[in-house]
Parts: structure tokens; C-alpha cells; sequence
């Protein structure tokens, strides 16, 4: 078996496990994967940008919101069925990934990381001052009753459980593909050595923004989901803590490994909540959790897979 | 083939080439020699476009380089292979090979007959790049420039800080490039490899070319190496 096939059977193997544990977990723990699985989608995008491309982002935030509110504005104002709004919600995004990226990739470095972090507090700051639009900080709730596609009602605990698993599964196999494609070998020749990969002839600016628009565009159809599936769109989702959390993720997970993400929101979601069942400390320990993983497994969770038994993992 | 005409060359406000001139036929090996800071390697990175030329043109054929983006210079068939080789460390030897194979979308034919000329590469695929020996590591640079199928390839000391068997298995393939008709630009520090495989020699000093003589006229002049060099 080739690398590509196993690495698909992997893909496989892993979605295989998730449609087994909403028959086998609680209400509760499906209840929690569904929102992981869509938080998974966003930091899947953030991993195409920085796990593979090697650019810091602190402004994506800004792209998750811009899908969340695309939708939910989409649905709110206008009255936009569920399925079109988020068509709404993805052409947002894709339009402010495609605008930010353009003019934040005239920087690089540290640059690159505070004018991204500008724009998504910008976008913050934007969703306050239309709140007579948005609700600014209290946000707003999406009624139950619009959260259906067709028959198929979206707030149920299984349909959105199985919503959340085919956006998923979508990103996943997508990302699965693209990194294996020659433009994800490029991308991960530019994050290596980028000056090495001009002089090769590669268009370093050119793949760098499509880079940003297909990490903006699945973070923003994260945002759009995650409104779709748990009825409500906020500011709170384009603060800077919302750019930082899926850096967080990845990190944990692996960076630069397609399954790096998934891994890391589980990890960290569950380790907040189990531990904030013994302690109001719980951010406490999951710093502590995050010093000892970056000191002993600086490549993340599926990193140390990936250098000490599965070599091929993408 | 390749003509550098009177080009002027700047690193932002520092000039350090001045009205520089030479030119490469198919097949033909030349060597730049010249002391540190003569403006050797900036000379390969003027025609690679990634120094801005401010005088003068650098032509290949008909098409005139210097109007070119950087990144559109490889695809004119040029390879450039810089000092400290620069590969993509954590990437595989393989890894780091395709990379330069979809650069000009060339295919498995290319990549046999690349691995032909470094059979050390063959056995190490898999490897990490950045866990080769330093001259494993400079093959590996050469064979990922020649997987682009280049027209004219530029090596800036490629030689250095490698063991004789190493250095001698280089100039092996140096030489096997020429026979194949790709011209060769090199930039030495050995005056000795310069005059053993340099069909011209191009002396560089302060950012200009005052003289260019074939290896055979420099191997009579020893005055000449002694002008521009400063030794015996």
C-alpha cells in the first residue's frame, strides 16, 4: 500500500470512528463532538495557513465571523433559508479572506501575525458599531424553527450531530487531498524556504493568497455552521481569543498534519472540562498542559505519531 | 546564450556591480573567480533577479531576463544552486527532489536519469535532508536544480568545505554537464578546479569583469592569479 492509500484509509478509519461514537457516547459527549467537529473545521483552515504554509495568523477570528455572521445576518434580515444563507456565510468569508490577504500579505514575519491581529480587531470593533444590526456584544439567537434544511431539522441532537460530521468529513478529506496535491507541496515548500522556492520558480505571493482565501473560506464555513447548528452568532466569536484558540489547537494537535487539528480540539476541549469539574483553576491547568506538551512534544500530538512510527502521515 | 551586458547591480542604495559584462555558450563552463565581496555571487543573483539590475541587460537567447519577475527566470531554463545549499531541511531527499521536478513539471524520466549521476541520493530517499553529510546535502542541491531540465545552471562554490572524494565526485558531475551541452556558471575559490574544468575564466573585481581568458591562457599567466587573487 502506497503512502496516498493508506493515508486515505486513515481519513476513512478516523470518520469511520466518529459515526461509531454517536451510537456509543452520551447525549452529552455527541453533544460536545458536534461542536468540535465544526471547531475542528476552523482550525483545519488555520492549519493550512500556518501548519503548512507557514504564516501566523491572529486575525482569524475575522474569517470565522465573517461566515457566522454572513449566515446568521443572512437569515436574521433578509429571511435567507438555512442552505442559501450559507452559500451567504461562505462567500463572505471567501471575499474577506481574498481582501485581507491581499493587503496583509505585502508583510511577513511578526508583521504579517499584528496587521492580521489588526483586521480582525477591526472586524471586532465593526460588529459593535452596526449593532443595530449584529446586537453587538449580546449577539443573537437564530430561531429554532429556521434551522432546517428542507425536513432535515438542524437543532436535533442527531441531524446536527451528522451535519457537523459531513462539514467535516468534506474539510477533512478536502485538506487530505490538497496537501498531497502540487500546490501543497509548494505550500509546504514555501513555509520551509520560502526564498529557496522563488529561486525554484514557484509564485510565492500567488500560492501564499490562495493559501489565505482557502484557510479564510473553511474557517468562514466553520463560523456559518457553528451559527447554523447551535442558533446563535456573537461577537465574542471574532475576539483575538478566537484567533488564538485555533493556533492553540494546532499546536497541540500537530501542526502541518491533516489530523493535527482534530486531535487538538478534542484534547483541549476535554481538558477544560474535565478539570473544571475539580477546579475553578481549570485555564490553570490546561497551561500547565500546554507548557509540558510544547516542552516534550514540540511537534504536537500527531507530530510525535508522524516522527516516531507513522512517517507518512500527511 | 546567456549575455550579461554592462549591467549595474545594487542592494538597495549599494551599488556593487558596475557595468559588469560576460556571456555562456551551450556546453561551455565558466568560472568567476575572484576575491570575497568582489561581487561573484551577487553577479548569479542579478541574473536570477534577485538583486535588482539597474543598467544594462541580461539576455538568454532572445529573451531578455532582466524584464523578467524572479519567479518566472527558472521556467527561462536556468538553475541556480547557492552557497549553503539551501535545501528544505525538514523535507525528505525525495521530498525535496519532486519539488524541483513539478517546478518545470518534469517526470519520472528525469528523475532516474537525475539520480543516475548521484547514486548516494538513491539509497538515501527517505532521509531527512537536513541529517545528510554536507556533500550528500550539495547533491542533493545539484540533482533538485537539475530536475528542472536547466539550460544553464549557476553554482556558487559548490566545492566548499567538502572532503576530496566529495569535491571530486562534483566536478565529475560538473563535467558530465557539459558534455550533455548544459552551460555551467561557477563561481570558485580554487584557483586550481578553475583551471582544470574552466573552458573561460572570468576574473571579478570591485563589481566589474576586467578580463575573461580560458583556462589555458590562465594556466601560462600566473601573474594574472596574483593580480586579481593575491596569490601564487
Amino acid at each position: 500500500m502506497n503512502n496516498s492509500m493508506r493515508s486515505f484509509a486513515l481519513h476513512l478509519f478516523v470518520l469511520a470512528i466518529l459515526v461509531v461514537l454517536f451510537f456509543t457516547v452520551s447525549e452529552y459527549h455527541s453533544g460536545n463532538l458536534a461542536r468540535i467537529l465544526v471547531l475542528s473545521v476552523y482550525a483545519m483552515g488555520y492549519n493550512l495557513l500556518f501548519g503548512y504554509t507557514g504564516l501566523l495568523s491572529l486575525g482569524h477570528a475575522l474569517f470565522f465571523a465573517s461566515g457566522m455572521y454572513g449566515l446568521g445576518l443572512a437569515m436574521q434580515h433578509l429571511g435567507t433559508p438555512a442552505a442559501p444563507a450559507m452559500l451567504v456565510g461562505l462567500i463572505s468569508a471567501f471575499v474577506v479572506s481574498a481582501v485581507i490577504g491581499f493587503l496583509a500579505l505585502r508583510t511577513s514575519g511578526v508583521a504579517f501575525m499584528i496587521v492580521t491581529l489588526m483586521f480582525a480587531q477591526a472586524g471586532y470593533l465593526t460588529i459593535l458599531l452596526a449593532g443595530k444590526y449584529t446586537r453587538g456584544d449580546e449577539g443573537f439567537v437564530i430561531p429554532q424553527a429556521d434551522r432546517a434544511i428542507g425536513s432535515i431539522d438542524l437543532s436535533q441532537s442527531d441531524t446536527r450531530y451528522f451535519a457537523a460530521l459531513i462539514l467535516f468529513a468534506v474539510c477533512f478529506l478536502f485538506i487530505g487531498w490538497l496537501v498531497q496535491t502540487r500546490f501543497g507541496k509548494t505550500l509546504v515548500a514555501i513555509r520551509e524556504n520560502p526564498e529557496r522556492a522563488r529561486m525554484l520558480g514557484y509564485d510565492i505571493q500567488r500560492h501564499k493568497l490562495l493559501a489565505v482565501i482557502i484557510s479564510g473560506t473553511l474557517s468562514g464555513a466553520a463560523g456559518a455552521a457553528y451559527a447554523l447548528l447551535f442558533g446563535y452568532a456573537g461577537a465574542t466569536f471574532s475576539t483575538v481569543q478566537y484567533s488564538i484558540y485555533p493556533l492553540l489547537w494546532v499546536l497541540l494537535g500537530g501542526a502541518g498534519t491533516t489530523i493535527g487539528p482534530l486531535i487538538g480540539a478534542i484534547f483541549m476541549t476535554y481538558l477544560i472540562d474535565i478539570s473544571s469539574e475539580y477546579t475553578n483553576a481549570y485555564m490553570l491547568i490546561a497551561g500547565l498542559a500546554l507548557i509540558f506538551l510544547t516542552l516534550f512534544a514540540p511537534h504536537g500530538l500527531a507530530g510525535v505519531l508522524r516522527k516516531k512510527w507513522l512517517p507518512w502521515l500527511p | 546564450m546567456l549575455v550579461v551586458d554592462n549591467i549595474d547591480a545594487a542592494y538597495d542604495q549599494v551599488q556593487v556591480l558596475f557595468s559588469l559584462s560576460l556571456s555562456v555558450k551551450r556546453g561551455e563552463i565558466l568560472c568567476l573567480l575572484g576575491r570575497n565581496g568582489a561581487g561573484k555571487t551577487t553577479t548569479l543573483k542579478s541574473i536570477m533577479g534577485l538583486v535588482s539590475v539597474q543598467k544594462g541587460s541580461i539576455k538568454l537567447d532572445d529573451q531578455v531576463l532582466s524584464d523578467l519577475q524572479p519567479h518566472k527566470i527558472p521556467a527561462a531554463g536556468i538553475a541556480y544552486v547557492p552557497q549553503g545549499r539551501r535545501l528544505f531541511a525538514e523535507l525528505s531527499v525525495k521530498q525535496n527532489m519532486d519539488i524541483g521536478l513539478m517546478a518545470r513539471g518534469a517526470g519520472a524520466d528525469t528523475f532516474e536519469s537525475v539520480l543516475e549521476m548521484f547514486p548516494r541520493l538513491k539509497e538515501r530517499l527517505k532521509q531527512r535532508a537536513e541529517t545528510l553529510s554536507g556533500g550528500e546535502q550539495q547533491m542533493l542541491a545539484m540533482a533538485r536544480a537539475l530536475c528542472m531540465k536547466p539550460r544553464i545552471i549557476l553554482l556558487d562554490e559548490p566545492t566548499e568545505g567538502l572532503q576530496p572524494s566529495m569535491i571530486s565526485l562534483i566536478r565529475d558531475v560538473i563535467l558530465k554537464l557539459k558534455q550533455e551541452n548544459v552551460a555551467v556558471i561557477l563561481v570558485e575559490q580554487h584557483v586550481d578546479s578553475a583551471m582544470k574544468m574552466a573552458d573561460r575564466v572570468a576574473f571579478i573585481e570591485h563589481g566589474r569583469n576586467p578580463e575573461t581568458m580560458t583556462g589555458e591562457q590562465l594556466q601560462q599567466n600566473p601573474a594574472t592569479i596574483r593580480k586579481y587573487l593575491g596569490v601564487e
